[in-house]
């Protein structure tokens, strides 16, 4: 049985982590925080009292249902919405304006091309992109497997699936993240 | 030019950014770490309820706010009890008194003979 002491080390050496996996996942600062704060009372609600080596893959288990649990309530909420606002008229033409994005090569603003050097912010934030565009299961089995260096066993554990499966998850994110990047000139190796 | 990374340098990397976090969100992730221990899950035995528990007799999963209906059932369990040992010692004592008093107006059945 673990201490306060010990759950309170472990959600402050995980707390920061666990805020970028739900951002990967919701891309919003508020329903992400939110969804950490749930999980870490789910986890000292319910699992306190386990053993502070269970604490990893229960908390993974908590946060990625929570996150789950988001996206079941938005889907309901987006419904509704959707079914009263099909009365309102539609302003679709003024949604998308080509000239947005129609690339002038010979304007020096425009952003680096991939060719160009990167600094590791830039890396670094294509990577969160690609990260966040992964499908959610490939990248949970990804940031668990090369982020959180949880075993294939332990990983399996936590996504709720077989190890073959997170192999698989892993693999597909890898090349998924790989082609990405290479689009910006990142080669992932 | 191209970049090239490696993919085991993906998890220092991103340990660099959660480091580049906000006060405002690490002053929310702090209070929101504070608020789930206070209701952090600790076992506490209740004597009465240990022993039923051991042997499969009740089942409980009780989050740390609903302590307090391990102790109500302990205390029902324990006058329950009592009652029980009262009721037999009642009961007891007026089957004696009964014979007493047959024995001393000579209607003591047959019966009371035979063992």
């Amino acid at each position: 049985m673990s201490t306060r002491e010990q759950l309170s080390d472990f959600l402050a050496g995980i707390e920061r982590r666990a805020y970028k996996h739900a951002m990967f996942a919701v891309r919003d600062e508020h329903v992400a925080l939110d969804i950490v704060q749930d999980a870490m009372l789910k986890l000292a609600e319910r699992y306190g009292d386990k053993p502070a080596e269970e604490y990893p893959m229960l908390f993974h288990r908590i946060l990625q249902n929570t996150i789950l649990d988001h996206f079941r309530r938005q889907k309901v909420r987006s419904f509704w919405l959707s079914l009263f606002s099909s009365y309102t008229p539609q302003h679709s033409e003024e949604e998308f304006d080509p000239l947005d994005v129609l690339e002038d090569k010979g304007n020096p603003s425009q952003p680096a091309q991939p060719d160009a050097a990167l600094s590791q912010a830039q890396i670094l934030a294509v990577i969160e992109k690609g990260l966040s565009h992964l499908p959610a299961r490939q990248r949970e089995a990804f940031l668990l497997r090369y982020w959180e260096q949880l075993d294939t066993a332990e990983a399996a554990a936590a996504m709720g699936c077989s190890e073959g499966s997170v192999k698989t998850h892993c693999s597909r994110a890898t090349h998924t993240l790989a082609a990405m990047l290479k689009e910006k000139g990142i080669d992932l190796s | 030019m191209k970049t090239k990374i490696n993919i085991r340098d993906i998890g220092p990397l991103l340990d660099r950014s959660t480091a580049q976090l906000d006060n405002g969100t690490l002053d929310k992730l702090r209070n929101a770490r504070r608020t789930a221990l206070q209701y952090q899950q600790t076992k506490q035995h209740v004597p009465v309820l240990a022993w039923l528990h051991e042997h499969g007799l009740i089942h409980t999963h009780t989050p740390g706010r609903h302590k307090s209906h391990h102790w109500g059932m302990a205390a029902l369990l324990l006058v329950i009890l009592f009652s029980g040992i009262i009721y037999w010692q009642q009961t007891y004592e007026h089957d004696h008194s009964e014979i007493d008093i047959a024995i001393l107006t000579d209607d003591l059945p047959v019966d009371m003979y035979v063992d």
